[in-house]
C-alpha cells in the first residue's frame, strides 16, 4: 500500500478508464426549457423536479467503463430543503433590511450555518448518486466542517489571504476523506506546496493585470482631461468614472484568472486522491479550457442567457472527458469484493433534506 | 441477440450490493419478461411486466431499469430496446416526451417569454403595489434614516448651507399644498446636483442646488408636490420590491456567470418602471398644485430648468437619467393646467 509506484510489480500497472460523456447541448436545451417553463408556471415548485431531471441527464450520460451514473434524489426532499432555505433567506433579509445592527447578526447566522449546509448537501448528493447499483456515501459532520469552512476562512482573513492554501487543503480533505463508494473510502493527502504554487502564480497574474489595467485607465483619463482646470466638475466626474472602470476591470481580471485556477486545482486534486487502491488523473489544459469559458460568456450574453444549457454542457463535457480512473486491477470485481457488506441504505437517504440553493 | 423475431436484448444486471456485472438477456414473452443469465449459471427468471420499472430515457447510450428486488439493469439504447419497450407496452412519461421534441421546446420557449413579459409588465407592478399598500408607514420610518445615513457616509450628501429663513419659506410654501406635509429635509449635494427625491418611508430630500436653481419657494414647492406624488403612491417601496424581484430572477437566469451583468440588467429593467412612476407623480403633483391654487405650469417650468441644468453639466446620476423625456412630461403638465391661471 505504501510502496512507491516504481517498486510495484509490472503487472500491477493501473488500467486507465477514461470517463465518457454522451449528452449534447441541444438535448439538454430541450430539457432545460421545459424545466424552466414548468418551474415558472408552478411558481418554483417544479424546480425540485427540474433539478432531478437535470442531474439525471448529466449523470445518465456520464459513463465510466460503459456504465452510467445515476441520481436518485426524491424531488419532495429537494422541495422541502428549498422551502426551508427560501424561508430562512426571506426572514434574514427582512431582519437585515429593517435594522442595520441585526444585519451583522444575520450575516453571522448565515456564516454559522455554512458548515452545516456543506455537510448536509454533501450527504444528500453522495447518498443519491450511484454507479452500477452501488451508492456513494458521505460521513462528514457539521462539527467537522467547522474548521475548513469557518475557522480557516477567519484565519485566511486575518492573514490577509496568506493562509488560503491551508483552507483549501482542509476543504479537500473534509470533502474527500469522508466520501466513500459502497464501503470503499476515498482518501487524499494534499501537500501544501503545490497549492501555494497555484495561488501565488495566479495572485501575481492578478496583480499584474490589475496594475496594468489601472494604469491604462488612469493614463487615458489623464490624456482625455489634459488642459481642463483641475478643480472643475468634469474632473470629478472623470474621477468617478475612472473608479468605476477600475472596479469593473478588477472583476474582469478575477474572471480571467478563475478558470486558470480551476484547471490547475482539478488536475492537482485528481492526482492526489484515491479510492481504495485506485487512483485518478485529470488532464485539463488551460489553453483548451479558456476558449470554452470565454465563448460561453460571450454567447450567453449575446443570446440573453439562452446559450446557458449549451455552456453548461460544454464545461461538463470538458471536465468529465479529461477525468480518468486509474483502476488497480479489475475495476468490476474489486468494488464487488470491497463493498459486499454495504447494501444501499434507503432510509438513511430518505430523511435527508437537500440544502442546495442552485437552481 | 434478436432471435425468432421476438423482442430481446442483451445487457448487464447489477444486484445492488456489489458492482459486479452479470450479463443477461431480456426478452418479452407472453404477458411478461424472460430474464436469462449469460454468465454460465444458466439461471432464468420469469417476471411480470410491472416488475421492471423503466427509468426515464435521459441517457443517450444506456437505459436503466430497476427490479423489485433492488437490482438494476443497464441496456444499450437502440432499435432492440425500442422493440422491447413497444412489446411490453411501456409508455414514456409526458414530460420526457415533451423534452424529446424540438417543436415542444420551441413552444415552451415562446410561452416562457410571454409569461416572463406579462409578469414583468403587469404582474410584478400589481403585486408590488398590493404589497406596498400593506406595509405600515412606521415600519419604514427607520429605513429612511438608515438610507440618509448611508448617503452621508458615502459623501453623496452633506449638511445644508441654506439660511434658516429660506428653508422656512419653502416649508411654508409646501404646507399650502393639500394633505399632510411629509418630512422635508435639505442637504447640500455637489455630487448629485439639483435634485429632489422621495425615500421609501416618505422622507423628501431637497438639495441646496435645486433650491438655488428654482429661485422661488413656490417653484421648490412644485417639485415637492411631484415628490409627494411618489410618497402618496409609495413608489420608493414599490420600486424596491420590483427591483429585488427582478434581481432574483435575473440572478437565477444568468446565474454564476457574472454579478455585474446581473446588476446592469436589473437597473435597465427597473428603469422602465420608474418612467411610469414619474408620470404618476407628475399627475399627483399637478393635482396638489391645482388644489393649492397654483398652476401645474410651475412644475413644468422646473422640469425645463432641471433639463437645461442637467444638459450643461451631467453629473454622476443627473435628475433626469431615469426620467422620461422632459418635453413629453412638460406637455402633459401643460394639458393639466387651466389657461386662466398664472
Amino acid at each position: 500500500m505504501t510502496l512507491p509506484p516504481s517498486a510495484q510489480p509490472q503487472d500491477a500497472d493501473p488500467v486507465p478508464h477514461q470517463v465518457a460523456f454522451t449528452g449534447s447541448g441541444g438535448a439538454y436545451f430541450r430539457i432545460w426549457i421545459v424545466n424552466l417553463l414548468l418551474s415558472v408556471l408552478t411558481l418554483g415548485i417544479y424546480s425540485a423536479w427540474a433539478k432531478v431531471r437535470r442531474e439525471r441527464y448529466f449523470l445518465n450520460n456520464t459513463l465510466l467503463a460503459g456504465s452510467p451514473f445515476e441520481y436518485h434524489a426524491d424531488p419532495m426532499n429537494i422541495l422541502k430543503g428549498r422551502l426551508l432555505a427560501a424561508a430562512a433567506i426571506i426572514v434574514l433579509s427582512i431582519v437585515a433590511e429593517i435594522t442595520p445592527i441585526l444585519n451583522l447578526f444575520a450575516t453571522l447566522i448565515f456564516l454559522a450555518l455554512l458548515p452545516w449546509m456543506v455537510s448536509r448537501s454533501m450527504r444528500f448528493r453522495a447518498h443519491n448518486t450511484s454507479w452500477r447499483g452501488l451508492r456513494f456515501g458521505f460521513s462528514g459532520t457539521a462539527t467537522e466542517a467547522l474548521r475548513p469552512w469557518l475557522l480557516w476562512p477567519v484565519a485566511v482573513g486575518l492573514s490577509l489571504g496568506l493562509l488560503m492554501p491551508f483552507m483549501i487543503r482542509a476543504q479537500w480533505h473534509y470533502l474527500l476523506r469522508n466520501l466513500r463508494f459502497g464501503n470503499t473510502p476515498f482518501s487524499i493527502d494534499a501537500p501544501i506546496g503545490p497549492i501555494y504554487r497555484v495561488l501565488i502564480i495566479s495572485g501575481l497574474w492578478f496583480i499584474a493585470l490589475a496594475v496594468a489595467g489601472a494604469a491604462a485607465i488612469g493614463f487615458s483619463a489623464y490624456a482625455a482631461m489634459r488642459g481642463m482646470p483641475s478643480d472643475s466638475e468634469a474632473w470629478q466626474a472623470m474621477a468617478g468614472m475612472g473608479a468605476i472602470a477600475i472596479f469593473v476591470w478588477l472583476a474582469v481580471a478575477m474572471s480571467l484568472i478563475a478558470p486558470w485556477i480551476q484547471v490547475r486545482f482539478a488536475n492537482l486534486r485528481a492526482g492526489l486522491m484515491q479510492l481504495g487502491p485506485h487512483g485518478f488523473a485529470s488532464s485539463q489544459r488551460v489553453r483548451e479550457y479558456y476558449p470554452i469559458v470565454v465563448t460561453n460568456w460571450l454567447l450567453t450574453v449575446l443570446t440573453l442567457g439562452l446559450f446557458r444549457p449549451f455552456a453548461v454542457t460544454r464545461v461538463w463535457r470538458y471536465r468529465v472527458e479529461h477525468f480518468t480512473v486509474l483502476a488497480a486491477g479489475e475495476l468490476d470485481s474489486f468494488v464487488a469484493e470491497q463493498s459486499a457488506e454495504a447494501p444501499v441504505v434507503g432510509s438513511e437517504a430518505a430523511d435527508l433534506l437537500d440544502i442546495d440553493l442552485g437552481f | 441477440m434478436e432471435s425468432r423475431g421476438d423482442a430481446s436484448i442483451e445487457g448487464l444486471l447489477f444486484d445492488g450490493s456489489s458492482s459486479r456485472a452479470r450479463p443477461v438477456r431480456l426478452a418479452v414473452v407472453a404477458g411478461g419478461f424472460d430474464l436469462s443469465f449469460l454468465d454460465g449459471s444458466h439461471g432464468r427468471e420469469r417476471l411480470p411486466l410491472h416488475a421492471i420499472r423503466w427509468q426515464e430515457a435521459l441517457g443517450h447510450q444506456v437505459r436503466r431499469a430497476t427490479l423489485a428486488d433492488g437490482s438494476s439493469l443497464e441496456l444499450p439504447c437502440g432499435p432492440a430496446l425500442d422493440r422491447i419497450l413497444a412489446a411490453s407496452r411501456h409508455r414514456e412519461a409526458s414530460v420526457s416526451r415533451w423534452q424529446a421534441s424540438a417543436s415542444i421546446a420551441l413552444g415552451a420557449l415562446l410561452v416562457l417569454l410571454a409569461v416572463l413579459f406579462a409578469t414583468y409588465r403587469w404582474g410584478l407592478p400589481a403585486v408590488a403595489e398590493h404589497l406596498a399598500a400593506r406595509v405600515p408607514a412606521d415600519a419604514l420610518a427607520g429605513f429612511d434614516g438608515h438610507l440618509v445615513g448611508t448617503l452621508e457616509a458615502g459623501g453623496m450628501i452633506a449638511p445644508t448651507t441654506l439660511p434658516a429663513d429660506q428653508r422656512a419659506a419653502i416649508v411654508a410654501a409646501s404646507r399650502a399644498l393639500p394633505g399632510p406635509l411629509p418630512d422635508l429635509r435639505f442637504h447640500a449635494a455637489p455630487g448629485i446636483g439639483a435634485n429632489a427625491f422621495a425615500l421609501p418611508g416618505g422622507t423628501i430630500v431637497v438639495t441646496d442646488e435645486l433650491v438655488e436653481l428654482a429661485g422661488s419657494p413656490r417653484a421648490v414647492a412644485a417639485v415637492v408636490a411631484h415628490e409627494m406624488g411618489h410618497v402618496h403612491h409609495r413608489h420608493g417601496l414599490r420600486q424596491l420590491i420590483q427591483s429585488s424581484a427582478i434581481a432574483v430572477v435575473v440572478g437565477l437566469w444568468i446565474g454564476d456567470f457574472d454579478s455585474m451583468l446581473t446588476v446592469a440588467s436589473t437597473v435597465l429593467l427597473g428603469s422602465a418602471y420608474s418612467r411610469e412612476f414619474e408620470y404618476e407623480a407628475d399627475g399627483h403633483g399637478a393635482a396638489l398644485l391645482t388644489g393649492a391654487g397654483l398652476s401645474p405650469r410651475l412644475l413644468a417650468d422646473m422640469l425645463a430648468r432641471l433639463s437645461a441644468d442637467a444638459g450643461e453639466s451631467q453629473g454622476a446620476g443627473g435628475y433626469l437619467s431615469s426620467h422620461p423625456p422632459t418635453p413629453e412630461r412638460i406637455d402633459r403638465l401643460h394639458r393639466l393646467s387651466p389657461n386662466d391661471q398664472e
